[in-house]
């Protein structure tokens, strides 16, 4: 049974406050020299400094996320002229933006029977976005 | 392949044995007299730390277990507080 040494084996009894009430470990900590009700009061502004901060670095990381996304799509201008828009239409329907990006334009035009020069520069739009969206992700793997 | 300790490694080791023996002798002076006690103290030497452990060894009921339990910690907590502070 024995496989490690006694100090350890005391400290691990002394660490196992199994049995022990909230009481009997305050007296035990008075008798080390801790003042428990300050010891509380440290871990207990420790925990709400903690929880505040991991909540401000998850807003402060959904905030930098959604600024990534938006200079991505700014960066991203569509010129909404007519030739420009059919080598973009053609570009995407011979794969040249993935085969995800023809598939849904294909869908796209099943949908529609008719497609005006807005609807083609909306779709292409979200296209590129979407590409531009894979391509950053690619990168970040 | 063991490596030889180096005379540090060695000085380390030797001051470790000779604090433990202090520790187990102050605390068998403290438990004296007090059978439970020395009982424990004989688990804990074993590596039995938990109290169903300690309950399986020497038969105890768990109350039984918890009181010899925090009359051990008050004993020990004053030696080891003492030998800390030295």
């Amino acid at each position: 049974m024995k496989n490690k040494d006694f100090t350890t084996s005391l400290y691990d009894f002394m660490a196992d406050t199994e049995g022990l009430t909230k009481e009997d470990i305050i007296s035990e900590l008075e008798v080390s020299g801790v003042d428990a009700k300050s010891l509380g009061k440290k871990i207990s502004k420790l925990v709400n400094r903690c929880s505040e901060d991991r909540r401000l670095a998850w807003r402060i990381n959904a905030k930098q996320k959604r600024a990534e996304i938006e200079d991505l799509f700014k960066s991203n201008k569509v010129t909404p002229s007519f030739t420009n828009l059919k080598q973009k239409m053609l570009d995407i329907l011979s794969g040249g933006y993935g085969i995800e990006a023809s598939s849904y334009a294909e869908a796209y035009f099943r949908k529609k029977g008719e497609l005006s020069e807005d609807d083609i520069a909306s779709l292409i739009k979200d296209l590129e976005n979407l590409n531009l969206l894979e391509e950053n992700g690619n990168k970040k793997e | 392949m063991d490596q030889e300790p180096s005379v540090e490694e060695q000085l380390i080791s030797k001051e470790k044995e000779e604090k433990e023996k202090k520790l187990k002798a102050e605390l068998a002076v403290a438990v004296k007299g007090d059978e439970e006690l020395e009982l424990l103290l004989m688990c804990i030497e074993d590596g039995i730390v938990k109290a169903e452990a300690i309950a399986l060894e020497t038969n105890w009921d768990i109350t039984r277990v918890y009181n010899a339990n925090k009359r051990f910690r008050r004993l020990a907590l004053k030696i080891l507080n003492q030998s800390n502070s030295m």
